[in-house]
């Protein structure tokens, strides 16, 4: 069975700084799994490089099976960690592009959870809140069939019930043959959310592990151990 | 039910000890369909392969059995809830002599103790 | 996809130029019945300082709406591509190609309806203002006259060669124009500070190389033995008037097509492999 998602000795080179270093990473298709790292460990980059935004400097990314391209972006679905959806425009319209450009795009699902929202329709983009707007794009982006779920920072800087609804959502469309990786520093909120970990440190990972495993191990929280792991 | 979590333990077994009291509790009568996986994960803020796991767990145990189409239920046969419910009084009545005799209690004073316990609790 | 991608950046850029080319064409009815009204009024002192007022904004609305095809050719590709929405662009599942193209293609569109809207503003304000002068009908049946008989000399045929080869140049040369402000950006943006500045200096970098390219492209054409005699004898006449016609015409085409495709492969280049979203 091919890997949803794999990397063989990928590396990322900004100038002088190296963002990522021979990263070795494979997941099988139905794991949701947290990318767990300080800020600045090269998350990011590493999910950049997942959706064919940024270039390998050596190695490769695959997504099953092929390279970022118009081909695997038809697959994965992303949620960036910053709006990008344009601002002028409201839910319906929203939709409207999703559904032109994406084949998987469940336009019935993302109506039921914009009704659950309790959203006007009509409104714009820019003059929603900011907690609303993560919501939408959310919708957006988790009202896809896709093979593979990017999630970026999917709950820094939202309040607590935002963060529940997001956790929430991510749970109810669950599908066992889509991978779900989410990278946060937060560890304590996602926890129970995910099968598995992959811990990132200064562009290398340095674990991939079940999140029962490392509680059984070491008899203590993935947040604790992660603490105990990157104490300064 | 309650769903909240310890750290030190693994989730699925957890979720298992939780599951479990429902049913030799009687919460869960035997019999009773269970709410699917994903309802279930999703009322427990938990994913979804974990709350499996639990399941399995608890099938393995004879607790749970699935039908192939229409879901899972409480066993009917109350000869094993009634084992599992005294398994889970032992292991209790353990940890509660355990921490007796860490305080300096022993067999005799424990009893007088849990008597005076009893009678409080009535009034 | 392609013509999904069109058809979003319509809207997208729609939402700007619309609105400007409505307000310019409701400018020019203004126009032309102020200026109407201008012949039956006695008293100018007032009058006149409203019909100029008129005047100007009619105007500043038609150099409004060319500006704004700019502009919007500039905006677009900034925030749709190289800001926070080019998270949501560049992960759609279509290649670099097709957003180049989608963009070049709507970008020639609103050149186009720029065009036609100064046109159409002249002509409205004109037929508002139709009695102050007098039709000489005799006149434009003599200029009819004279058209049909070009295009009988010329046949149809031509003509319609002509038509199409002048819209391959508009739309090629469309491109040109927008290559060299997606080509600066894409380089000024490639950078993690002052893109915007940095920007300006390649549009202005670009320029300076064209025009050093094309001097020493002439130059070089010269230096070589032959080429000067042969363009000397080259008598286009020869072929016929007609047909000379279409060879300067196809000439020029080539000619922008190439500077087009020299500005379109660094950009996609750098799209493709230096894209630096904020």
């Amino acid at each position: 069975m091919t890997a949803t998602f794999e990397c063989r000795g990928l590396s990322k080179r900004f100038g002088a700084t190296q963002a990522l270093e021979g990263v070795n990473i494979s997941i099988a298709p139905g794991r949701v799994v947290g990318l767990l790292g300080p800020n600045g460990s090269g998350k990011t980059t590493l999910i950049k490089l997942a959706n064919g935004l940024l270039s390998p400097s050596q190695g490769e990314l695959l997504i099953c099976g092929s390279r970022p391209g118009p081909e695997s972006k038809a697959v994965v679905s992303y949620l960036p960690d910053k709006p990008c959806m344009p601002q002028w425009m409201n839910a319906v319209q929203l939709m409207d592009f999703f559904q032109d450009f994406y084949a998987d795009f469940d336009r019935q699902r993302a109506e039921e959870m914009l009704a659950r929202l309790g959203l006007d329709r009509k409104q714009k983009l820019s003059q929603m809140s900011k907690g609303t707007k993560e919501k939408v794009q959310l919708i957006m982006v988790m009202s896809r069939k896709a093979k593979l779920y990017l999630l970026d920072e999917p709950i820094g800087g939202v309040d607590p019930a935002t963060r529940d609804y997001i956790l929430d959502t991510i749970i109810r469309n669950y599908d066992p043959e889509a991978v779900v990786l989410i990278s946060t520093h937060l560890i304590s909120d996602v926890e129970k959310v995910l099968d598995e970990v992959l811990f990132i440190n200064q562009g290398k990972v340095t674990l991939q592990a079940s999140v029962d495993d490392i509680r059984q191990q070491y008899g203590m929280s993935v947040d604790e151990y992660f603490r105990e792991v990157f104490k300064c | 039910m309650d769903w909240s979590f310890n750290n030190d333990m693994p989730i699925y077994t957890q979720l298992v000890d939780k599951i479990k009291l429902s049913i030799v509790s009687g919460q869960l009568p035997p019999g009773e369909k269970l709410s699917t996986v994903r309802d279930l994960a999703a009322e427990a803020k938990v994913n979804p392969n974990t709350m499996q796991r639990a399941f399995q767990e608890l099938e393995r145990a004879g607790l749970v059995f699935s039908q192939r189409s229409s879901g899972r239920y409480v066993t009917e046969d109350v000869e094993i809830i009634m084992e599992a419910k005294k398994a889970m009084a032992r292991q209790y009545v353990q940890s509660f002599m355990k921490s007796m005799e860490q305080l300096g209690y022993t067999g005799e004073e424990i009893l007088r103790l849990l008597e005076e316990g009893e009678k409080e609790e009535k009034q | 996809m392609l013509g999904k991608l069109i058809k979003h950046e319509l809207r997208g850029s729609g939402r700007t130029m619309l609105p400007f080319i409505l307000v310019s064409l409701f400018l020019s009815v203004m126009a032309g019945l102020s200026m109407r009204a201008m012949e039956h009024q006695q008293d100018y002192s007032w009058f006149s300082i409203l019909f100029g007022i008129v005047i100007f904004l009619f105007v500043a609305g038609l150099m409004a709406v060319c500006i704004m095809s700019v502009v919007v050719v500039i905006n677009r590709f900034r925030q749709n591509l190289l800001g926070d929405e080019g998270y949501l662009m560049f992960t759609l599942p279509v290649s670099v190609d097709q957003h180049l193209w989608s963009k070049l293609i709507v970008s020639a569109i609103w050149f186009a309806a720029t065009a036609l809207t100064c046109m159409l503003a002249v002509m409205l304000m004109l037929l508002c203002n139709i009695n102050t002068f007098e039709i000489d009908w005799s006149e434009v049946g003599y200029v009819m006259g004279e058209l049909g008989r070009m295009m009988r000399e010329f046949g149809i045929l031509h003509l319609v060669g002509y038509c199409l080869e002048l819209l391959a140049m508009f739309f090629v040369g469309a491109c040109v124009s927008c290559l060299t402000f997606y080509c600066a950006m894409a380089i000024g943006y490639s950078f993690s500070n002052r893109k915007v500045l940095l920007s300006i200096l390649a549009f202005f970098g670009i320029d300076i190389l064209f025009s050093v390219l094309q001097s020493s492209v002439i130059m070089l054409l010269n230096a070589i033995p032959g080429v000067e005699r042969f363009l000397e004898n080259l008598d286009l006449s020869r072929v016929n008037a007609a047909g000379s016609v279409h060879i300067v015409l196809l000439c020029w085409v080539l000619y922008l097509a190439i500077h087009a495709a020299v500005l379109y492969i660094p950009t996609r280049l750098l799209l493709k492999k230096k894209l630096n979203l904020p």
